[in-house]
């Protein structure tokens, strides 16, 4: 496996718009869309953490970035290439070296089907002997921590745990190089999940893997990404570096989700003054910031105009996170104001 | 009854299920109490038997699961004694639930107003339009559920997740119970809707109801209990209030748990301190101490025969207390 090289981009998303329509009775005039003009790119060898509330469209994003859903309009590139207008060959490659994983691995796995004949399918194009493709299901079984006698088994004989490393073993029989990863500790038990998350970041390391972890989940998106995208309401609010997201965040949607999370310091009574108002799904569509109508940083300016008026664009600072805010600059002052008032 | 006896007393509860000819238990031998005003974290993995001990307090486990205990008292009363029909007075009206999918518990032909008025009308028998309607707008009130006058005649699917949970923890505190068992009612939601659901829990002891808070979440443990029991494989293996037992976890199960918390910003660990092994099924639980198979401390003690041979008997009469053979010294290392 050859060095992975950061500076080259395995995917390039631009301005990728999806709306999806209700048909017949439940029509309905104008439908949000569920992304709403995103733009970033994965770079080779990264882990790029997509986080966001339920609603947000990160679920959606990992589907049309892998090609199991379509784009309403923008494009999304693979190695240069429109992964829309990708002839067979191509296709068939891009099917080979993008996998993915998804939280329920239960709803992943054929019930009627051994581990070894779920595992089988992927060594089918390699053009292996039958005992190499043996000695390569056991090697393959132990990468993830499980071992060759299990192989027989069926899905429902394994625990959460041992179901979503079969899902792994799977995934990885055709030796992908991106790993798409929707939720994937999620369901399972916290002993749990730090094993699968910890066999991820070895996976990730030995295999030079590139992975697009999609989560709600900022403990896990801390540990494993290198770089995080905040979504909200169909867009990328912020994208940085995991400590420029996790420590110096300056949109204010990405500190009300960082000080809404349950801390583990007991007795600390943390007042939350900035946490307020469910998902508003009425806020007016258009030439509007998404966030306005929950933002706490919005109110402590004064209610700007500008908020409602005029759509905030990503502008990458000279650190290289971007930011759609029009008040970018003002919010880490503003956030150390709100949590000590 | 004065206020310093606890509200919930325990001793000996024992929950069996029978199983292909054996039983199963799913919860063994377990005691607690739980005071006045307090929230009480019940902590766990999955079939740690967190959620079977949050029903049996209801006598609500699903036959043929049948409940045993030495003692069993709930505000002075034996609850094992009571028979089905008096149970019933106490569900909702003394003792409430509060589950994860609000919206399953919910009629979805009824409007919010028939929903939570529903138990009062069952209970006290109030019958005038005009009182119920009064008492819906109160107790939505107290949940602080935006729009009650227009949200009292939606359905329950026309809410979002936060505001059923809301509805639910209002039809649950309608009857003003003393206390309420809530079995993971934040986990299926977004953070920030469960940052004020939590606050409202918060509010709700506060105002002197006890709250039994079933959870696999350390994190939410920390931010609103006083008290945290930490259950494995049907047992309680370490008891104490949340201070002691995150500054100071004596059992290396709440060690390891606390280890696996990932943390919320700052340099992330290279790798995470995961507790090997997976947690037993209860048709299956180890002998002796039954977290020695998947005990770090017992490997690194060499394997001692007592920790496989051996129930740990905690002193559980100490405000802190773990059931470790080497709970003390186990402690800090």
């Amino acid at each position: 496996m050859s060095q992975p090289d950061a500076s080259v981009a395995v995917f390039e998303v631009r301005d990728l718009v999806k709306v999806f329509r209700a048909r017949g009775r439940f029509r309905s005039g104008r439908a949000r869309p569920a992304l709403d003009g995103v733009s970033f790119e994965v770079r080779q060898g990264e882990a790029l953490g997509i986080v966001g509330e339920s609603g947000s469209g990160k679920t959606t994003l990992g589907r049309i970035l892998i090609g199991l859903d379509t784009a309403t309009s923008g494009e999304v590139l693979y190695q240069g290439e429109h992964t829309r207008a990708m002839g067979r060959a191509a296709r068939r490659a891009f099917r080979q070296r993008v996998q993915m994983v998804f939280q329920n691995p239960f709803a992943s796995l054929n019930p009627f089907r051994t581990v070894r004949s779920a595992l089988a399918d992927g060594f089918s194009r390699r053009r292996l002997s039958r005992v190499e493709r043996d000695e390569a299901m056991v090697s393959l079984m132990e990468q993830v921590g499980l071992n060759e006698s299990m192989l027989d088994r069926y899905p429902h004989e394994f625990s959460g745990g041992q179901r979503q490393r079969i899902v792994l073993a799977r995934a990885l029989t055709v030796e992908p190089g991106v790993l798409l990863a929707d939720e994937p500790v999620s369901a399972l038990d916290v002993s749990i999940q730090a094993q699968v998350l910890n066999l991820l970041n070895d996976l990730k390391a030995r295999l030079g893997l590139t992975l697009v972890f999609v989560t709600h989940d900022l403990r896990v998106v801390n540990f494993f990404c290198d770089r995080i995208a905040v979504m909200y309401m169909g867009r990328i609010v912020e994208l940085g570096t995991r400590a420029q997201i996790m420590e110096a965040s300056r949109h204010p949607y990405t500190r009300m989700l960082l000080s809404a999370a349950p801390h583990d310091v007991p007795g600390l009574e943390i007042d939350r003054p900035w946490v307020r108002n469910e998902l508003d799904a009425t806020t007016p569509l258009g030439n509007s910031c998404n966030f306005a109508s929950r933002c706490w940083a919005r109110q402590a300016l004064g209610n700007p105009d500008r908020c409602t008026t005029e759509r905030p664009q990503s502008r990458a600072g000279h650190d290289g996170q971007l930011v759609a805010c029009h008040f970018e600059a003002e919010i880490p002052a503003l956030a150390a104001a709100e949590s000590t008032s | 009854m004065t206020e310093t006896t606890p509200l919930i007393r325990v001793e000996g509860l024992t929950v069996e299920f029978p199983v292909r000819g054996s039983t199963v238990r799913a919860v063994d031998d377990v005691s607690f109490e739980v005071s006045r005003g307090e929230i009480v974290g019940l902590v766990g993995e999955s079939a740690s038997g967190k959620s079977t001990l949050g029903l049996s307090l209801l006598r609500m486990v699903p036959p043929p699961g049948e409940v045993r205990a030495h003692r069993m008292e709930f505000d002075g009363r034996d609850l094992s004694a009571l028979t089905e029909s008096q149970l019933r007075q106490i569900r909702g009206s003394e003792i409430s639930l509060i589950v994860q999918d609000a919206l399953a518990t919910m009629n979805p032909v009824t409007t919010v107003l028939e929903q939570i008025t529903q138990v009062v009308r069952d209970h006290e028998g109030v019958r005038s339009r005009r009182v119920l309607r009064e008492r819906a707008v109160q107790a939505l009130r107290d949940v602080q559920l935006p729009d009650v006058e227009m949200n009292l005649g939606r359905f329950p699917h026309e809410l979002s997740g936060g505001m059923q949970q809301r509805v639910a923890i209002a039809q649950g505190l309608i009857l003003g119970p003393k206390l309420i068992i809530a079995d993971e009612p934040t986990t299926a939601l977004d953070v920030t809707v469960q940052a004020e659901i939590l606050a409202l829990l918060k509010q709700i002891r506060d105002s002197g109801t006890s709250i039994v808070f079933v959870t696999h979440d350390l994190a939410t443990v920390a931010e609103i209990c006083d008290r945290v029991l930490v259950m494995y494989a049907g047992r309680i293996v370490e008891s104490g209030t949340v201070a002691e037992v995150f500054a100071e976890p004596q059992h290396p199960y709440t060690q390891g748990l606390l280890a696996s918390l990932l943390p919320l910003g700052g340099e992330p660990p290279e790798r995470l301190e995961a507790i090997p092994g997976q947690p037993p099924r209860p048709d299956a639980w180890p002998s002796g101490c039954r977290f020695h198979p998947r005990c770090v401390l017992w490997k690194s003690k060499g394997e001692p025969h007592i920790c496989r041979d051996e129930d740990p008997r905690p002193d559980e009469s100490q405000p802190h207390w773990a059931a470790c053979h080497f709970a003390l010294e186990g402690a800090g290392s």
